[in-house]
């Protein structure tokens, strides 16, 4: 990675405190370049960043205040595009005694900020955005990097937690304030740990909603995870299988929730009791 | 009497649960999810050639239906859906 924006060396300095620079035994290595550096399109216009990821320019280019995003998104690109034998959902994922909680969801569904809450109450984080789960075995593989967290979503976790290490709020993005929370010590120490897949929950924040969760069948967790496959179509049949097994192998629910304690307390019901 | 057979042109992975289905085919990378009765309607032609009409009828006993004509004619929309994907194709009589 590199960059001479201070802002992206100050997010680096804040959100990845405790990673190992180079990790040669994690079960997942992403061999990308990523440069993130600023440029004025024209003379005396203001200045503007471009993501460079071996040495290709995939996103247009960004007002200079959402660098931290898009080093964050550049990143994320390079691990939906490894050409590894994995179907990738746009999910996050948290462990606890081996067994793997997949919540996959879409910008907004809360499923970010409830898996860094899960984390605050003894979870560990496999990944936040992307589950990257290999199709040889159905192992969610850990990507454990700074929790994105958006708009009110920022203030509710630091409610839920005041020690909760959220950094910067970078405002005026284009998914409005983003603040990256850093994974903790033990996540970011057990990031070779991989974690096969026990829970499947969807999500779903909705104000003022009475918190419920409820089953679904496999046919439509089947139907709700094609919705979030990041590489599906790519992988072709493997793709299919791997989604296929995944509702075989784990009880699907949704879950509404308003407040993050609620939804903790209906995750921790459903995965103490089954 | 309009008898039906699979093709050969497309390679179904099936996955099934609850009654319905999930097909993966491979000619497209395309994924279809069934309900009871269009998997069950592909399932038996897959498994070989059936006309239309003993197909609603079995079907109509199995799944406890009437065989009335709003039932053959749901299940010759199916048959013509799966031909337009190329799944299974009406023998030349």
């Amino acid at each position: 990675m590199r960059s001479r924006l201070s802002a992206i060396a100050e997010a680096v300095a804040t959100n990845y405190t405790g990673y190992r620079v180079h990790d040669a035994a994690s079960p997942i290595v992403v061999d990308t370049r990523v440069a993130i550096v600023g440029e004025r399109p024209r003379p005396f216009a203001a200045p503007r960043i471009i993501a460079r990821i071996d040495g290709e320019n995939p996103f247009p280019s960004a007002p200079l205040h959402q660098a931290v995003q898009v080093l964050e998104t550049a990143l994320n690109y390079g691990i939906a595009f490894l050409n590894l034998d994995t179907l990738i959902l746009h999910a996050s994922v948290v462990e606890r005694g081996g067994r793997a909680l997949v919540l996959p969801g879409t910008s907004g569904s809360g499923k970010s900020t409830l898996a860094a809450a899960l984390e605050l109450r003894g979870w560990r984080l496999l990944s936040d955005e992307m589950a990257v789960i290999r199709a040889s075995d159905g192992a969610v593989l850990p990507i454990v990097r700074p929790i994105s967290l958006k708009n009110e979503a920022i203030d509710a976790l630091a409610r839920f937690d005041p020690g909760a290490a959220i950094g910067r709020r970078h405002e005026g993005t284009s998914k409005g304030i983003i603040a990256y929370c850093r994974p903790t010590a033990e996540s970011i120490s057990r990031g070779r740990e991989t974690a096969h897949p026990a829970w499947l929950v969807f999500p779903r924040f909705r104000r003022g909603a009475e918190p419920a969760l409820a089953p679904l069948d496999r046919t439509t967790a089947f139907g709700r995870g094609l919705g979030h496959g990041v590489n599906y179509r790519r992988l072709g049949a493997a793709g299919f299988n791997t989604l296929a097994d995944l509702v075989e192998a784990c009880p699907a629910y949704d879950l509404m929730f308003r407040a993050l304690d609620e939804a903790v307390a209906c995750i921790e019901s459903l995965t103490t009791t089954g | 009497m309009a008898r039906w057979r699979r093709t050969s042109a497309h390679e179904l992975v099936w996955r099934r649960w609850d009654g319905n289905a999930a097909i993966f085919d491979d000619a497209t990378g395309d994924t279809h999810i069934l309900d009871a009765l269009a998997g069950e309607v592909l399932g038996r032609v897959n498994n070989g050639i059936v006309s239309a009409e003993s197909l609603s009828r079995d079907l109509a006993a199995d799944l406890d239906l009437p065989a009335d004509e709003t039932f053959r004619a749901t299940v010759r929309r199916t048959l013509e859906r799966f031909a337009a994907l190329g799944f299974v194709e009406e023998m030349p009589t």
